[in-house]
């Protein structure tokens, strides 16, 4: 009777459930194939890979891509400018982020919120080529906007090459890099915002406080676990940043400040055909990465108790 | 329900996500390839070993520069057939074969219709996944640089046929219509040719008047040159021209409002020694020339030469004519094209070349010529960069193991070796675009007729295929390159072509013949070798660096920035890249 029972249950879970399971499997495939399966090309760093000869084919090279790293002239250069251009948008689009969020959660006609969040959250769909042309429209020193501002008002006499001052690069980028991404990124902690109980608003108004009281000691609070998560996930992700922009943006003049790991990874292999090397350096970073990831986890679980994992 | 029917229209979605994109590979197995070369169609040879197909007619132009041999392969085989290609270069617009009167007629004329995929960008990146994906090869690939270290992946990795055997078993009179210096140049150590030269120019053909302005020039607008009281040869000194410029600020704004850029100078030229020539020694490819007095191998910017160079623009930059913005124009051409470049410093004088240019429809009565030799003393000699009749330094193309039809394939080039095939790409169709004219002294060249003499260079190149460097230049005689010149020359009744190829002819008078000089540019760094990181990172370093130091803003920042880009050559493995190459530039040269 049990076992027929529970042949029944069975029976009944997975004709339930088998959509999702469809589903579910299906995505383990496709990460299995075109994720995982694809990692036993990570062997190319450790051999002088030709096209010719293939993967098996190539000889092995005794871990000389990765002394290589070491003595590469350009590697510290691509680590400083990622480092940078991470820390300094760490430094401003967090709080910016966060601070947009509060505001807009703050926000009581319904309708100019929600006008206000699309309007925020467009750009993020514009991709970097389409910023590139919008950046030039805005500051090329001969057609843009902001510098035909500058000359009219005297400010300077023939414009000002902005992407050419390799001193703010990292400054334009990351600006840039805001306005794309600040409605969207805003759009997860909206989401919490949302699901922090009223009621605790309301007894904190009782109380006498007011909106940036309510949203020190209710909302930020309430926000500190998703900023953990994204502050995880961001560390994770930084030796990514800038890939885009160095593309589009860069030039002869601010090269020094915007070649990135990233960028670097696609030039040595896919412009200069080094397949090899370029694989080291991308195995490299990704093992970096998944340490700092872990350090990171470990640091916000040692200060908040809690972590990613 | 409803929920069930979404996941499983995701899950479809996903299973088709997964199978996109997988393509059969259709790799011929090894004895087919080795076969492939000789075997084709040996099964159609046996079967019309009595009797030879009809031919082709003649194509009825009278002999210009050389008679074709009326009893070629190509002619015996003009059934229609397709072969694919890659042509290693962006196409910045939609063409397919056929699109064009030129391709129409080589079409017509050979059988042969081209199924083009051109790169989507001049990164590489296109080409090097082909390969490297074992994805089936198109039959040809078009505009490898032959030195390039893709190229040598290619040959290497047996991506490619021995053109010797094809051209022995199908075409054997293509050996007359190459070069010896040409076959020899493109001899692999195997003893096998695969790859030739999309153009090539023996010495002579280099040397001419008709050929100038390789070793670098300066392309300009001349009717603003004229305006302001010179002409092409007037201005000889880099004194003369920085005078010349400090005459245009003063009007610049008011009269020229459309000039954007007073000059544009091409960073990646500039660093790769395209422009040496211009302030001494020759024009370099990889920014390495040969110093034959202490038989050593430098970077060109080490130089005193160099310096002067640099010391030049930087002179231009801070009198406001050299704007660093214009180190990052995406298409230079463009702007030429545009009439909003006053003066453009180019390794290339075809870029100068106002049959080409259509700056004259834009702008009102200008056109763009170039300026003779300028140089910080008259009597400084330039040497001959030799560049042309380096094989392996022009675009080259290949027929890949994987073809379809080798015979075809190596027919249809040697097609375009024919005085008629090299014309079609140059001059259009005879009678419908030239006719044939003949001078005083009875020597014949072509002349534009129809729309080919109303249209402008890239009303012809975009409408009729005429000169379509960017897509329809595989395989052709460069003297017919220079003859389609040499016909604007001979014919000219138009004064600006005159004088720009009176100005082209000022330069041979002051070259000196001095070819181990660029050898170092044939030595090719392949991707895999450790000197190919050293070697890449010098050039970008070189790039950035000098950019930044033609934008110095005084002395001492200028000498601050030079001197860290002679040490960070240093530093970034000079000597052991120098050390390696030299024996190789040696073998070169010998």
């Amino acid at each position: 009777m049990e076992r027929v029972c529970s042949k029944k249950t069975k029976n009944h879970w997975f004709k339930k459930e088998y959509p999702y399971h469809i589903m579910v499997w299906m995505g383990i495939a496709f990460l299995a194939v075109f994720s995982y399966i694809p990692m036993a090309g990570i062997i190319i760093a450790f051999k002088n890979y030709r096209i010719g000869t293939g993967i098996l084919g190539s000889p092995w090279n005794n871990f000389a891509h990765f002394i290589s790293i070491f003595e590469d002239f350009y590697m510290l250069n691509a680590l400083t400018n990622t480092v940078g251009i991470f820390l300094l948008s760490m430094l401003i689009e967090f709080p910016v982020v966060i601070a947009f969020a509060l505001l807009l959660n703050e926000i009581n006609n319904i309708t100019f919120k929600k006008i206000v969040q699309t309007v925020s959250y467009l750009p993020h769909f514009i991709s970097w080529t389409i910023m590139a042309i919008i950046l030039d429209t805005l500051i090329s020193p001969s057609r843009g906007i902001i510098n035909q501002a500058l000359i009219a008002l005297g400010f300077t006499e023939n414009g000002i090459y902005f992407l050419g001052i390799k001193e703010i690069y990292w400054w334009v980028v990351v600006i840039a890099s805001l306005w794309k991404g600040l409605g969207w990124s805003s759009i997860v902690y909206l989401a919490v915002i949302t699901g922090i109980d009223e009621s605790l608003y309301e007894a904190a108004k009782i109380d006498g406080a007011g909106r940036f009281a309510r949203m020190r000691y209710i909302t930020l609070p309430s926000l500190r676990s998703i900023i953990c998560i994204r502050l995880i996930l961001s560390v994770g992700s930084m030796v990514n940043t800038g890939f885009d922009q160095a593309y589009f943006l860069n030039n002869p003049m601010n090269y020094e400040k915007s070649l990135t790991l990233s960028y670097y990874i696609y030039e040595i292999g896919l412009i200069r055909g080094n397949f090899g090397y370029s694989t080291a350096v991308g195995l490299l970073l990704s093992i970096v990465s998944a340490l700092l990831m872990l350090f990171a986890n470990g640091l916000v679980k040692k200060i908040n108790g809690e972590a990613l994992f | 329900m409803t929920r069930k029917l979404l996941c499983l229209l995701l899950a479809l979605l996903m299973l088709v996500s997964i199978t996109t994109g997988c393509q059969s590979q259709v790799v011929p197995s090894e004895s087919e390839s080795e076969s492939s070369v000789v075997e084709s169609s040996k099964t159609e040879e046996s079967e019309s070993v009595e009797e030879k197909p009809t031919q082709a007619p003649p194509s009825g132009i009278p002999v210009i520069f050389k008679e074709d041999d009326p009893d070629l392969e190509w002619t015996y085989d003009t059934t229609p057939v397709t072969l694919s290609c890659f042509y290693n270069s962006m196409l910045g617009y939609e063409w397919q074969w056929g699109d064009d009167e030129v391709s129409q007629y080589i079409q017509e004329r050979t059988g042969v219709t081209l199924e083009y995929e051109f790169a989507p960008d001049n990164d590489g990146n296109r080409l090097t996944l082909m390969l490297a994906s074992g994805e089936q090869l198109p039959d040809f690939i078009f505009r490898l640089m032959g030195n390039s270290p893709i190229m040598t992946e290619i040959v290497q990795g047996g991506f490619a046929l021995p053109i010797n055997e094809l051209m022995d078993e199908y075409a054997p009179k293509m050996w007359d219509m190459l070069y010896e210096s040409e076959i020899a140049q493109c001899t692999a150590e195997d003893g096998n040719i695969y790859n030739l030269p999309t153009q090539y120019r023996t010495a002579d053909v280099l040397l001419s008047d008709y050929d100038s302005g390789q070793n670098g020039c300066f392309g300009v607008r001349m009717d603003i040159v004229k305006d302001l009281g010179e002409t092409y040869d007037s201005i000889k000194t880099t004194d003369q021209l920085i005078d010349f410029f400090q005459r245009f600020k003063e009007v610049w704004k008011t009269d020229y409002p459309e000039i954007l850029y007073p000059i544009v100078l091409s960073i990646p030229e500039y660093a790769s020694g395209n422009l040496f020539g211009m302030f001494g020694y020759c024009k370099l490819s990889n920014g390495i020339y040969y110093d034959q007095a202490t038989d050593e191998l430098k970077y060109w910017y080490e130089t005193p030469e160099g310096l002067e160079s640099l010391k030049f623009f930087n002179q231009l930059y801070l009198d406001g004519m050299l704007l660093p913005e214009s180190f990052a124009i995406q298409d230079v051409q463009v702007e030429i094209d545009a009439g909003s470049v006053l003066m453009f410093a180019s390794g290339n004088s075809w870029q100068c070349n106002p049959t080409l240019s259509v700056v004259g429809e834009n702008v009102d009565g200008a056109y763009t010529g170039i300026l003779g030799p300028i140089s910080k003393s008259l009597d400084h000699t330039n040497v001959w960069p030799v560049s042309g009749h380096v094989a392996t330094a022009r675009p080259n193309y290949v027929i890949t193991k994987d073809c379809t039809n080798p015979e075809r394939a190596i027919k249809f080039i040697e097609y375009g070796l024919t005085e008629e095939g090299s014309l079609a790409v140059t001059m259009g169709v005879y009678g419908k675009h030239f006719e044939v004219l003949y001078t005083e002294d009875g020597v014949p060249y072509p002349a534009a007729i129809g729309n080919a003499a109303e249209l402008s260079a890239l009303g012809r190149a975009g409408e009729l295929g005429i000169y379509a460097y960017d897509r329809l230049w595989y395989s052709f005689r460069s003297a017919y390159d220079v003859i389609s010149e040499q016909a604007a020359l001979v014919n000219a009744t138009d004064e600006k072509l005159v004088e720009y190829n009176k100005a082209k002819a000022t330069w041979s008078d002051v070259y000196e013949d001095d070819p181990p000089a660029h050898m170092a540019s044939k030595v090719a760094v392949n991707a895999n070798e450790d000197m190919n990181v050293i070697f890449n990172n010098i050039y970008t370093l070189s790039q950035t660096m000098l950019a930044q130091i033609i934008a110095a803003d005084n002395e001492a920042e200028f000498n601050e920035l030079y001197n860290k880009l002679l040490a960070d050559t240093d530093n970034a493995g000079k000597a052991t890249l120098l050390e390696w190459m030299l024996p190789q530039v040696k073998d070169v040269i010998a």
